[in-house]
């Protein structure tokens, strides 16, 4: 049984990362027509090559098949690296180590990705420069967010959200619930449009802001190539190995998610199919354990009507109605924006609770849709309620990291959908409503984070020059209530 | 934080809008048959035609009127996931909100019928012709531009709560969707709106190809099943042609 641990800040070099430089050297040496070779492997995720190449392009995203085609593209890389590990006469028992970003002290890129020369002061092949500046510099990912907010800095990291829901799948189509841990029940897809909240808001902002608006992991065509990005979906499949050890917590048992397919590579470089159906136990099918896995836990304590509405026990859809819009396209180039949401008069009294915190309030969710991206920005945005006027009381409701925004997937065959965030607002709507009689008018804010926002924010450290940014346009932007 | 909430679970319920869509289609079909079993009759030329395509009928507002039956029998069922949207988004006002867009989204087509059959006036399609219109229709299924076409379709527009709003972003919103459609599908339904006989195995097959590209999941594949099954039509009356002749 091989053991995925925690990755070594102190000492930068251990085995396991010594190792796992010198297999990303070997495997970069390899041609690209080798699927053992470091950017094949990449071009699985995506590419922006048009070739028609094996497996090319395959990575899923936005829907119920992002965390099992993750967990089987890690497996089988896994595999390909401990074969070059042990041919270069390293350990056997070589796993790969996962960044868990979330423990205090632990979300700057760890310094063996950040250091120019490796454990034998030679080029590190796990540096890259295609990185945000700041992340090579060794800023905390929680301190680039707070340049954005306190707020962003605690929520933008956090799985716990996620881990909370009590059903791996919500609803798949568009107006269902988009919820559940794993998301929504969509076709095989390259960009579906129902994200569970650990893969937009947490997978989302560590790949934007380790990439940033020019590096490779803000983008899922470029992402594999930069060695972190294993370490950042291990945690990621970490989560997922966390969640289902929960008690009462099962994966999907519908056909339509165990039996999909999927072509991977073995160290021989041939070809392996998976589903779903062969992910599900790492230690029984995969081999591998996770230094945190223990016996199966009781569930978080969270508040069970909160859980049961959001997903129903049976994991039922549910339609979500629209009771506020904004008039028109919204328009997002790396500034500030603002936009009213028109409520009438029946949408304010069902939005407005009844008596302060603890009344009854019906769930409410603000979606953000139809959105064109011409490029992934590499920049977040956070988004917040506010008031008619008020826009220091503004309300975080979630992040925008616009990751795997564009629906560009010319090879494979599926609807070319627009990408779509929705975010829970109730609990942003209940602090807008308290002290207020009823909530007569809502807006919603958009803030990047963006290069400007990190020079000001980080005090000490020279602002990166500002790159163009593309112009991210939301054709519907709504509020929701289940 | 304790929340308690209150409990209002809506689910996708599709039942109503199945039935009247299936209701519109079998009452087009129904109507068709019926005229073009009177206008056979009236011309006392019994042929195994139960139906006659609309370029075949004399006068434009009869030929007009034929084909905008033709359309909503053709393309009703397909437009299910587009009205589910609408329904589930307008739920308060779905009682007028679900017809306005279907009939925003028949109106263009019965707009680009007009103008086409004004156009072309009264024709007789040869056998030769309807093969070759068949073939483009085919060939129309594998260019670049139906593919936008049909992922254009895909788009879900904002629609508006209340009040003299919410009705013109429906009609926007049909008028839209009529648009992209007539742009994905124009192509399969040219030869039928031009009379081209037989009309109830080419209508069968033309509502076939349409709706399997509403419906399918694999938006790629269904394009060139719909190819393969214009073009085995094409083939089916070629053969038929030269065997007559």
């Amino acid at each position: 049984m091989h053991e995925r641990r925690i990755v070594s800040f102190d000492p930068v070099w251990d085995d396991t990362l010594t190792w796992y430089e010198r297999a990303v050297a070997k495997m970069r040496s390899r041609p690209l027509t080798d699927p053992t070779s470091w950017d094949y492997q990449a071009a699985i995720h995506g590419t922006a090559s048009d070739a028609n190449v094996a497996a090319w392009r395959t990575c899923e995203h936005g829907g119920w098949f992002f965390f099992p085609w993750h967990r089987a593209y890690l497996a089988a890389f896994e595999d390909i690296v401990r074969a070059a590990v042990t041919s270069l006469g390293g350990p056997e028992e070589w796993a790969l180590p996962y960044w868990d970003y979330e423990l205090d002290g632990f979300d700057s890129l760890p310094p063996a990705f950040r250091a120019p020369k490796n454990s034998s002061g030679q080029p590190n092949k796990l540096f890259v420069t295609e990185r945000w500046s700041y992340v090579n510099d060794g800023v905390g990912l929680r301190r680039m967010l707070a340049a954005l907010d306190p707020a962003a800095a605690d929520e933008g990291l956090s799985s716990t959200r996620g881990m909370n829901e009590r059903t791996f799948s919500g609803g798949g189509a568009d107006m269902s619930f988009p919820f559940g841990f794993g998301g929504g029940q969509t076709p095989s897809s390259h960009q579906a449009n129902s994200y569970s909240h650990i893969e937009s808001q947490l997978h989302g902002t560590v790949h934007v802001l380790v990439g940033g608006p020019e590096g490779w992991m803000r983008n899922p065509d470029t992402a594999a190539r930069d060695p972190i990005f294993w370490l950042h979906h291990a945690n990621i499949d970490r989560l997922w190995s966390k969640w289902a050890a929960q008690a009462g917590r099962t994966n999907p048992t519908q056909a339509a998610w165990l039996t999909q397919g999927w072509t991977f590579f073995e160290p021989a470089g041939t070809s392996k199919q998976w589903t779903p159906a062969a992910v599900q136990d790492t230690a029984d099918q995969l081999d591998y354990r996770y230094d945190t896995d223990g016996p199966v836990q009781p569930p978080i304590d969270v508040d069970a009507a909160m859980v049961d509405d959001v997903a129903g026990a049976d994991g039922s859809r549910r339609d979500l109605q629209p009771v506020g819009l904004v008039d028109g396209t919204v328009r997002l180039s790396g500034h500030a924006a603002a936009a009213t949401v028109e409520l009438d008069d029946a949408s304010i009294a069902a939005l407005t609770p009844a008596a302060g915190l603890d009344a009854p309030t019906p769930r409410s969710f603000l979606e953000l849709a139809d959105i064109d991206v011409p490029d992934e920005p590499g920049i977040l945005y956070g988004v917040y309620l506010a008031g008619g006027s008020d826009t220091e009381a503004a309300q975080l409701v979630g992040l925008a990291p616009f990751f795997a925004a564009r629906p560009d997937a010319p090879q494979r065959d599926q609807h070319e959908h627009r990408l779509r965030y929705v975010f829970d607002a109730t609990e942003a709507l209940q602090r807008l409503a308290v002290g207020a009689d009823s909530i007569g008018s809502v807006r919603v804010l958009f803030r990047p984070l963006g290069p400007a926002q990190l020079a000001s924010g980080l005090d000490g450290l020279d602002g990166a020059p500002e790159p163009p940014m593309p112009e991210v346009a939301i054709g519907r932007v709504a509020l929701l209530m289940g | 934080m304790a929340t308690a909430v209150t409990s209002s679970p809506l689910r996708v319920r599709s039942a109503h809008l199945v039935v009247l869509l299936a209701g519109m289609t079998a009452a087009a079909w129904l109507a068709m048959a019926v005229s073009g079993h009177q206008a056979s009759r009236g011309s006392m030329q019994a042929t195994h035609h139960h139906m006659h395509g609309v370029g075949t009928t004399g006068s434009l507002p009869a030929s007009v009127a034929g084909f905008a039956l033709m359309t909503v029998a053709m393309m009703t069922i397909g437009l299910l996931p587009l009205l589910r949207y609408v329904r589930t988004r307008t739920l308060r006002r779905r009682w007028w909100s679900v017809p306005t867009v279907v009939a925003a989204y028949f109106a263009v087509w019965l707009l680009v019928g007009l103008v086409a059959l004004s156009l072309t006036g009264r024709v007789e399609l040869s056998p030769v012709a309807v093969v070759a219109l068949l073939l483009v229709a085919a060939a129309w299924q594998l260019t670049p531009m139906k593919r936008w076409a049909m992922t254009s379709c895909e788009r879900t527009t904002a629609l508006r709560l209340s009040g003299r709003r919410a009705t013109q972003s429906e009609l926007r919103f049909g008028a839209h969707q009529g648009a992209w459609c007539v742009m994905s599908c124009w192509a399969v339904m040219l030869p039928m709106a031009l009379g081209a006989q037989p009309a109830v195995p080419l209508m069968i097959a033309g509502t076939t190809v349409v709706t399997t590209e509403r419906l399918t999941s694999r938006p790629a594949r269904a394009r060139l099943v719909g190819a393969a099954i214009l073009a085995a039509s094409a083939a089916t009356l070629a053969a038929a042609h030269f065997a007559l002749t």
